[in-house]
Parts: C-alpha cells; sequence; structure tokens
C-alpha cells in the first residue's frame, strides 16, 4: 500500500498492488470495447434528451419495452445494426463514427441522409473546410448542409442545425 | 463508520474522480476487498465493472444512466454500478448480477465502497451481504453532508475532488 503524507485537507492518494494489477489485467482492446458502448449509450441518451422523449416514450417509439431501454442506456449491450438505424430514425440523431472506420463506410453512411452535391467537399478528404479548434476538437464545415466535429476519437456529423448540440 | 475516504487515481480521470473508503483499522480498501473477494468466480464480471468505471472516469463522467439509483435513501446518492451480462440485445438468459455500491456527486466525483452478488431482491433482505455495504455508505453519505453543511469539507475543481476533513469516526460530532 502506497499513501501520500498530505494532511486532512486534500484527499489522500491511494493504491495497492491489487488495484494495479487488476487494471492492468484489461487489455486495451477491450476497455475500448467498454468505451465504444458507453459512449453510444451517452449519445443515445443526449438524442432522447434534445428530442424531449423519456424512456417510456422512447420505448414506445421503438415498439420496445421500457426495460429493453433501460438496458441501451446502460451501455452493456451490443446493439444491432438495425436497432441503432430504427433509433436514428426515431431519434432523428447525426451519425457518429469511429475514426477507425474506413473512409469508405463514411462516405456511404453520409449519403443515405446529405444530398450527393454535398460529397464534392468531402471527397477531397473528411477534414475540408476545418473553421475552428476547440478542446481537441476541430469543427470543419464542408458543405451547407453538414458540419463535422473532429475529436482525436470520433467523427461527429451533423446538418447544419443541429451544429454544435453534441459535445 | 471508522474510515477515511482516500482518492484512487489510477483509477481517476478527466471526467470523473474515483475515491474509496479505507476502514482506519484495516490497511487494504472497500473496494480492494471487493476485488480480491470476487475476482475468483466471477473475474469477468469484476473486470466489466473496473471498465466501466474507467470509461466513466476518462470519456463519459458518472452520467446517471449508468447506475442502478435509490439504492439508500431519497438523496444520499448511494448507486450501485452494476454489470449483468447481455451477449444480445433479445437474449433471455438470467445474467450474472454482481454489483458494486458507491455514492455519486453528480457525474464528476464517485466513492466506492463494497458490493457482491445479488441473489435477493432487495438488499435489504440480504443483510450480511449486500446491506453492510449500503448501509455503510448512507452513513458515509449522511456524514459527508453534515461536513459540507458545516464547511469542514468542500468540493473543489470543479466538483471533481474532495477538499477538508475526510476521516469519519462513529463519534464523528465530538470532532
Amino acid at each position: 500500500m502506497m499513501m501520500s503524507s498530505k494532511k486532512q485537507s486534500k484527499a489522500e492518494e491511494y493504491s495497492d498492488k491489487i488495484l494495479d494489477d487488476f487494471l492492468n489485467e484489461i487489455s486495451p482492446e477491450d476497455q475500448e470495447w467498454c468505451d465504444f458502448k458507453m459512449e453510444q449509450a451517452a449519445r443515445i441518451y443526449d438524442a432522447m434528451k434534445k428530442k424531449g422523449v423519456n424512456q417510456i416514450q422512447f420505448a414506445e417509439q421503438m415498439k420496445v419495452s421500457p426495460s429493453l431501454v433501460s438496458k441501451w442506456l446502460s451501455g452493456t449491450q451490443n446493439l444491432t445494426s438495425r436497432t441503432l438505424w430504427q433509433m436514428q430514425k426515431v431519434l432523428g440523431v447525426s451519425l457518429v463514427l469511429s475514426k477507425d472506420q474506413p473512409k469508405e463506410m463514411v462516405r456511404v453512411l453520409i449519403s443515405r441522409s446529405i444530398p450527393a452535391s454535398s460529397f464534392n467537399n468531402l471527397n477531397t478528404g473528411m477534414f475540408t473546410g476545418i473553421t475552428s479548434e476547440y478542446k481537441n476538437t476541430f469543427w470543419a464545415t464542408p458543405s451547407n448542409q453538414l458540419r463535422l466535429a473532429i475529436t482525436p476519437r470520433m467523427i461527429l456529423i451533423s446538418e447544419t442545425s443541429d451544429y454544435g448540440t453534441y459535445l | 463508520v471508522n474510515c477515511k475516504v482516500v482518492k484512487l487515481s489510477s483509477y481517476s480521470g478527466t471526467e470523473c474522480s474515483v475515491y474509496t473508503i479505507l476502514p482506519l483499522d484495516e490497511s487494504e480498501t472497500t473496494f480492494t476487498k471487493f476485488i480480491k473477494d470476487y475476482s475468483g468466480v466471477f473475474k469477468d464480471e469484476v473486470q466489466e465493472i473496473v471498465k466501466r468505471i474507467r470509461t466513466m472516469a476518462r470519456k463519459t463522467g458518472a452520467r446517471d444512466q449508468f447506475f442502478r439509483h435509490f439504492e439508500g435513501k431519497p438523496g444520499d446518492g448511494v448507486a450501485a454500478i452494476r454489470y449483468k451480462d447481455y451477449p444480445d440485445e433479445d437474449s433471455d438468459r438470467d445474467p450474472e448480477n454482481l454489483r458494486l455500491y458507491c455514492i455519486r456527486y453528480g457525474k464528476d466525483l464517485i466513492i466506492l465502497g463494497g458490493g457482491g452478488q445479488k441473489k435477493v431482491n432487495t438488499w435489504q433482505d440480504d443483510f450480511n451481504e449486500l446491506g453492510k455495504h449500503v448501509e455503510e455508505l448512507i452513513n458515509l453519505s449522511e456524514l459527508i453532508t453534515k461536513r459540507i453543511q458545516e464547511k469542514d469539507l468542500k468540493f473543489i475543481n470543479g466538483g471533481m475532488d474532495l477538499y477538508g476533513n475526510l476521516i469519519f469516526k462513529d463519534n464523528d460530532d465530538e470532532q
């Protein structure tokens, strides 16, 4: 056990071998998967709040039980593509993609909701139209209909009217 | 309640600070004991709970959607971090239900207590296994609230840290 020796003002910092070893046993990949699921659940919850629907209303719109919505929001579940697609339709959320996903997939997903004319800018690179940087996030406006927030881990895509509401 | 509230720096992050309880007459925290006691039989479940704590600490903050609330008394912030393994969203399998109790102060700070496997409907029905951990946190939450009201304790760093007297004893009123 290791303790710092500061007085009863700032909290003492504690660590021990059991805690550290257990933490080190978790692989980065496993942690990233957990991060992904919980961040996805957080985005769903934020989209619900933005839309002004509670869990019961969301369950009705998704045609599922409220307990299933509760599971979705817990961030423990592996949601199917169909469920996510349906959520997008119900909530009108923007597409949220991992930065590591191939650009081809980015283009395909964007093409479902953005006019083809928007692609000209995007095809020259995802980072076209960067306008500002704030808290490690780049804000880009590649077209009049589309805005991007590019963080070190995520690319958040939103229509102009939704700009800035997801961070 | 004879304990010290300490910060787990290696488990804390930019989005949420993680604290736990160190009993004054013991050398291990309640969270250490939880890991020791359950990482044998329930290793996967304990790992999932720890991963969730790490994600909250570094990515999401301690959002209320990730907790089971109202485990204690109204307003005391006592909640449970639980992990139920739902491999598929439509799975009917009854999952293992391991839970770790904590006091949650918004998205910014959690104090981890003990926990265990939930075998009954309410912790009150299983006092030896789970109830003692909940009671400990209910009592600690009351004492922390009192300290804050008496200005012996306060939140700093935008709510992410506690500052003040973090040693709690049964005869707390006499301190």
